[in-house]
């Protein structure tokens, strides 16, 4: 990889002195990336001013963030070499562990470009931080302390006379955990990640549904969110690090990592909503949320959001 | 004895690697696209082989196949040599998780391999690609990673 060429320069550089990769950049060192590979000696770690922690006998890693390059500082202890286990080759291993949702088989032609390591492409509406469709973290409303009565599974919805509807026959999630909302697909790329070899598209970009427009002049409303803006507020909240979306023009909060295909055309996900998780499932093609009609504006935008994470055509 | 066994092991081309080893399991198949050389992206399939302390990544590529092996603890690499019938070590590797792509040897053989990109993701006890979207490795002359670099770092290091 000669490419890499101009790292074996920085490596040198940081290892000629202990003070930034900036500074490293401007100082050319005459060691070939041999003697820098050895350049840890006894295994000291050196620290400091954002200084390379340079393992034993192995070499440099340059990497992190806020130059902060590695564990900076002293202690005397080595601590993790940077060259054992999954991190010592910047994070890549063999990729031999099944990810949640398992293996896929086929990469959809969708956006697809072919193989590329340049960076892609902003989304058509825009990618990160779109107004309004991301609620900023720490808001505390996933964590609403709320009253007892939010605890039972049934009779929610006369309980809650606030503006969210929660409708009775949604079931409390109970395992809501890390992997479960931060499964390996839920990353930049995540719609050709989606590991799942089905889906019904129904040839949908932009609504309507077939269940759509029946029910649209009840709802008195006109239009779903558009596929491009779910996928710009699952692109944002990736991009962002966080679970959820808001669901467009909803105060649900869309658990987009759980979002899990149960069979062609059926998903099941999760939705928090006044500080609860409820774990939910729809039939995209039929058009119901837990086996029932939408029962509003708002349930149709979240069954709509859930299938578009889903099955909706996403690059 | 052993290592003489593991030698002879090592060298076996990659086909009957998998045939031999009774504890290897094939993880899945992909049907993707890959690019040789920065040439256009052509149709491939992908067969992901557990081989114990190895996983093999072979690449069909038309009539061509190209097998890259990747070790863990310490993480190496190496991809078949198909003249000298040996493994041969990678200078570097690369990927870009919102392509789903992962390249080796710079751009000598680039896929298309969400599959392996998601298993990455999820190795919780790796927390140094959160946030992260490129990394590039750089492999030294013992064959064990002596670099990598994250994304704007990347950039500016290529320049």
């Amino acid at each position: 990889m000669k490419n890499l060429s101009g790292l074996a320069l920085l490596l040198a550089g940081v290892i000629a002195s202990p003070v930034g990769a900036g500074l490293a950049l401007e100082l050319p060192s005459p060691y070939g990336p041999e003697l820098i590979a050895r350049g840890g000696g006894g295994g000291a770690r050196m620290g400091g001013g954002g200084g390379a922690r340079m393992g034993g006998g192995g070499g440099a890693r340059v990497g992190g963030g806020g130059g902060g390059l590695g564990r900076a500082g002293g202690g005397g202890s080595l601590g993790r070499s940077g060259f054992q286990g999954s991190g010592g080759a910047g994070g890549l291993n063999r990729g031999v562990t099944r990810p949640a949702g398992g293996w896929s088989s086929g990469v959809a032609g969708g956006g697809l470009g072919g193989p590329s390591l340049n960076r892609p492409a902003a989304r058509p509406g825009g990618v990160v931080g779109t107004p309004g469709l991301n609620r900023p973290a720490g808001t505390g409303t996933l964590n609403r302390n709320v009253n007892a009565n939010l605890n039972r599974n049934v009779n929610v919805n006369r309980n809650l006379n606030r503006s969210v509807n929660v409708n009775r026959n949604w079931n409390r999630a109970v395992n809501v955990n890390a992997i479960g909302v931060r499964p390996g697909w839920a990353r930049p790329g995540w719609g050709v990640a989606r590991p799942w070899n089905h889906g019904w598209y129904g040839g949908w970009a932009t609504p309507s549904w077939g269940w759509w427009g029946a029910r649209a002049a009840t709802w008195g409303v006109a239009t779903l969110a558009t596929a491009s803006i779910i996928n710009s507020a699952v692109d944002a909240a990736v991009a962002s690090n966080q679970t959820v979306i808001v669901v467009p023009n909803t105060e649900y909060q869309l658990l987009f990592g759980t979002v899990q295909p149960t069979g062609t055309s059926t998903v099941a996900f999760d939705v928090s909503a006044n500080g609860a998780v409820y774990q939910l499932s729809a039939d995209c093609q039929a058009g119901l949320l837990n086996g029932q009609e939408p029962g509003s504006a708002q349930e149709a935008e979240l069954l709509n959001a859930a299938c578009q994470v889903a099955f909706g055509t996403a690059s | 004895m052993a290592a003489l066994l593991a030698g002879m092991l090592l060298a076996v081309p990659p086909a009957s690697l998998a045939q031999q080893d009774p504890s290897a399991k094939v993880l899945y198949r992909l049907a993707t696209q890959c690019a040789l050389k920065g040439a256009a992206p052509v149709p491939c399939t992908v067969e992901a082989v557990d081989s114990g302390g190895a996983t093999l990544y072979r690449h069909r590529i038309g009539d061509s196949v190209e097998t890259v092996r990747i070790t863990s603890e310490p993480v190496t690499m190496a991809i078949w040599a198909h003249d000298s019938r040996n493994w041969r070590p990678l200078r570097g590797a690369s990927a870009r998780f919102s392509t789903n792509t992962v390249c080796f040897n710079g751009k000598d053989l680039c896929v298309v391999n969400p599959n392996y990109l998601n298993s990455v993701r999820e190795d919780r006890a790796n927390t140094r690609l959160q946030g992260r979207d490129l990394v590039m490795v750089h492999f030294g002359s013992d064959g064990r990673v002596d670099a990598s670099c994250y994304d704007d770092a990347c950039a500016l290091l290529l320049k």
